[in-house]
């Protein structure tokens, strides 16, 4: 009795401090992501559908006629896993017989960015351009259009942000 | 003799192109607007009698132009079995030839409407659009999306795609402006073609086809399809099918077909395929085909596979026994 009292005591500890770990790991790699185009993009909202067909690459125009250009992250970013998880529904890995169809018909996937620092400027200077963000790394450079919170949800409007402050 | 020599140095070529093959690149230059590439095929059948046929069926190559404007350009040129093998002839590159299998330009008019003119793949069914052995997970292809409706059309299509709640409405509207000049040997012969096909994008793509044609041979019987498929995929799985009822100009049975396939992961690289399919075209005669298999993907752009195809006669378009296939995109 006192011996399983006492894997009790170890055991219970260990499973509190697993699942606290858990939690901070889930919470670190999930944040709120804004999709962002150029600041004087003439659209203020865009639906998750009309997101999901931009980075399907089946639409490729503006209302205003203008060509859109998709960016995305390497394929084994964070912010595209959550991206493509949320709006996609599937994650980069599982999309290249996608892509390869559609090369198939001479589409390229959208453009690759590697930093964010890179999508913002990428954006900020590229009429069309869409992508998306960490939305604490939002600046006036660029305009957002939506959020997509930790849960994958889309929102038009603009989330309480719990961001760290900057050095 | 310079033939097959001019194959091999295309094959090596081809193989030394994957090493530098990626889809997603960040890298920007003068000739982003260009897309070079193609797919090449090669496949070994082992018929229930024993006999042993091997070729190198495909070397497509693809040009494709895009600047970011509204034009846009795309070309796929065909040869043709290249190569060929059986137990009696070593080798043999007699049957090769050139052919155009799409040349087309797109010009878009809005957000949600483009058109193309040209020669392209004929939007029926999901296969007929993907048709290429590197992006298909069996060596050989279902009867259904291939005999029962042409699959290239040469003449105009508006298509789009519109947003509809969280789903996707993809649509074209085609009609043939110039029947095909050149007929190769088994094809069938059709003309005055037109039709639409809608694909409602979601969890699940369902897609109608609608077509009418008539088939160039004696008494130029006009035929109206209608086309049902599918396609869902989720973490490796994949099930899709399609199905084809075609009516002729006295209301007769003009012929269908249907096939169901389903895909398993098996690891990271391997998959399981299993496939059933039916047919029947009135000069044709029916066919029923089963199909187990397996396909290693070593790389997104190279795929092995092998599988074993049963059911009743063997046709010369519809191989029985054992096939094995190396299939890649560049």
């Amino acid at each position: 009795m006192a011996k399983l009292l006492s894997m009790k005591r170890i055991v219970l500890p260990l499973m509190l401090a697993g699942l606290m770990l858990w939690s901070a790991v889930n919470s670190a790699s999930a944040e709120t992501l804004a999709v962002i185009v150029p600041q004087n993009h003439d659209r203020h909202q865009i639906s998750p559908s009309e997101l999901s067909l931009i980075f399907w690459r089946k639409k490729l125009y503006w209302t205003d006629g203008k060509r859109i250009q998709a960016l995305n992250y390497a394929a084994n970013n964070p912010l595209r896993l959550q991206f493509s998880q949320s709006i996609l529904k599937s994650t980069p890995e599982t999309q290249a017989n996608y892509w390869n169809s559609l090369y198939f018909h001479g589409i390229s996937p959208p453009h690759v960015v590697h930093s964010q620092e890179a999508m913002l400027r990428f954006v900020a200077d590229s009429a069309g351009a869409i992508g998306y963000i960490d939305a604490c790394k939002l600046d006036s450079r660029v305009k957002p259009l939506a959020w997509i919170n930790a849960d994958g949800v889309v929102l038009t409007i603009a989330p309480e942000l719990n961001c760290p402050q900057q050095p | 003799m310079h033939k097959p020599r001019l194959f091999f140095v295309s094959v090596l070529l081809a193989l030394s192109m994957t090493q530098v093959f990626a889809a997603e690149t960040g890298a920007s230059s003068l000739w982003d607007s260009f897309t070079l590439g193609g797919y090449s095929a090669a496949d070994v059948i082992v018929h229930p009698g024993g006999k042993v046929e091997g070729a190198v069926h495909e070397i497509d190559g693809i040009i494709g132009w895009d600047n970011g404007g509204r034009f846009r350009f795309f070309t796929e040129i065909d040869l043709d079995t290249p190569l060929s093998f059986n137990e009696n002839r070593s080798s043999t590159s007699k049957n090769f030839h050139f052919s155009l299998e799409r040349l087309y330009v797109d010009y878009s008019l809005s957000e949600t409407l483009s058109l193309r003119a040209g020669r392209f793949l004929t939007p029926a069914g999901h296969w007929n659009l993907v048709h290429a052995a590197p992006l298909v997970w069996t060596s050989s292809r279902p009867l259904a999306t291939s005999r029962l409706f042409p699959t290239s059309i040469n003449g105009v299509m508006v298509y789009g795609a519109v947003p509809l709640a969280n789903n996707a409405l993809e649509y074209s509207f085609f009609a043939e402006t110039l029947k095909d000049q050149v007929v190769g040997d088994g094809e069938i012969p059709y003309q005055n073609s037109k039709g639409a096909k809608f694909t409602l994008l979601g969890k699940v793509n369902w897609g109608l086809t609608l077509l009418e044609f008539q088939e160039n041979i004696p008494n130029n019987p006009e035929f109206h399809t209608i086309g049902l498929d599918f396609l869902v995929k989720h973490e490796g799985w994949e099930f899709s099918g399609e199905a084809f009822q075609r009516y002729n100009n006295n209301d007769t049975d003009g012929g269908n077909g249907a096939y169901l396939q389903g895909v398993a992961p098996l690891g990271k690289q391997w998959f399981a395929v299993a496939r059933v399919e039916s047919f029947k075209r009135p000069t044709e005669g029916s066919s029923e085909r089963w199909l187990l298999g397996a396909a290693w993907r070593t790389t997104p752009n190279r795929i092995f596979k092998v599988e074993y195809v049963g059911g009743d006669e063997e046709r010369q378009e519809s191989p029985k026994g054992l096939i094995a296939s190396f299939a890649i995109l560049f």
